[in-house]
């Protein structure tokens, strides 16, 4: 990688990690859902769904890439929450609602992407 | 200490299932939540594609490095949240840079998406599905290991706790001997 591209990793992964949080609060605001993570999941899948759009640029154009698909997709979805709700689902007592979040999580999100990834 | 301070302190000793979701008391600290949640974004993306250049993957190959970064940073966000709620620690600043930034940014589930999709259009099947499987499960035990690591540790180096069991054993002991004794 080219030393702007690291900058834009940076940029991107910071713009991505800052837009979680928000998108995250909005969504708990404006859902009914109280312990289901409506707004990881909504998060997760359109990351995914934006990150295959963007693959055909990773050899086309290394800057965007940089910045949007490495940086900003990178740090707009995540897999630590992802497991840490999982857990905390099963650790209190909701262990269906911990499989169902899986599940969800891997079919809808794997899904965007392909879809996504195939049109573009 | 400021209310803002105690709102805070209060805010990270209750662990919400969704560690993304602080609601901030007003707009200063929701700039300064989200400017602490931007830094470490941008440092965990930069590990995040250090890890990826370190460890070179075949375009159809095992994806060695996303499957690490998920693993190793699921095991550290547990650590992480469990350290703050089994200690009550009051550092309420480590859960927005360290977890939902650092952690966040470091791990990712659009490029583990996007490794299957890669993988699966590829006739690679068995190798994707048993990636998803891999993530998800290595993930969940690197959490589990990580939580009760951090619990056997505080239970360890609580001194009143400590204390209390070597009561509890000694009063034990004595009262087994008093029945043998009759």
């Amino acid at each position: 990688m080219t030393g702007w591209e690291w900058v834009l990793v940076a940029v991107g992964g910071a713009v991505g990690a800052a837009g979680r949080y928000l998108t995250d609060g909005a969504v708990f605001r404006h859902s009914r859902a109280r312990t289901f993570p409506v707004g990881t999941l909504l998060i997760n899948v359109t990351g995914s769904a934006l990150l295959g759009a963007l693959l055909v640029t990773a050899n086309k154009h290394g800057l965007v890439y940089a910045g949007i698909g490495i940086g900003f997709c990178g740090g707009f979805t995540t897999f630590s929450t992802f497991t840490w709700e999982t857990l905390a689902l099963a650790e209190d007592g909701m262990p269906r609602a911990a499989l169902g979040y899986v599940l969800a999580s891997l079919v809808l999100g794997l899904t965007a992407a392909a879809i996504t990834y195939s049109a573009a | 200490m400021p209310v803002r301070t105690q709102a805070l302190r209060a805010l990270v000793m209750q662990l919400p299932i969704d560690p993304d979701l602080d609601v901030p008391f007003d707009r200063h600290d929701r700039r300064r939540i989200v400017i602490l949640v931007a830094a470490g974004g941008a440092v965990g993306s930069l590990a995040r594609a250090a890890v990826a250049i370190a460890t070179p993957v075949a375009a159809h190959g095992w994806p060695t490095a996303t499957l690490t970064v998920n693993v190793v940073g699921s095991a550290l966000l547990a650590i992480l949240l469990a350290t703050l709620h089994e200690r009550a620690v009051a550092a309420w600043w480590a859960r927005p840079l360290l977890g939902t930034g650092f952690c966040g940014g470091f791990t990712t589930f659009s490029t583990f998406a996007v490794e299957f999709t890669t993988r699966t259009a590829q006739s690679h099947a068995p190798l994707a599905f048993g990636y998803v499987v891999a993530s998800v499960v290595l993930s969940l035990a690197a959490a589990v290991l990580g939580i009760v690591v951090v619990r056997v540790g505080v239970r360890l180096t609580d001194r009143s706790a400590w204390h209390r069991r070597l009561r509890h054993a000694t009063a034990s002991r004595t009262s087994m001997a008093d029945e043998e004794s009759t």
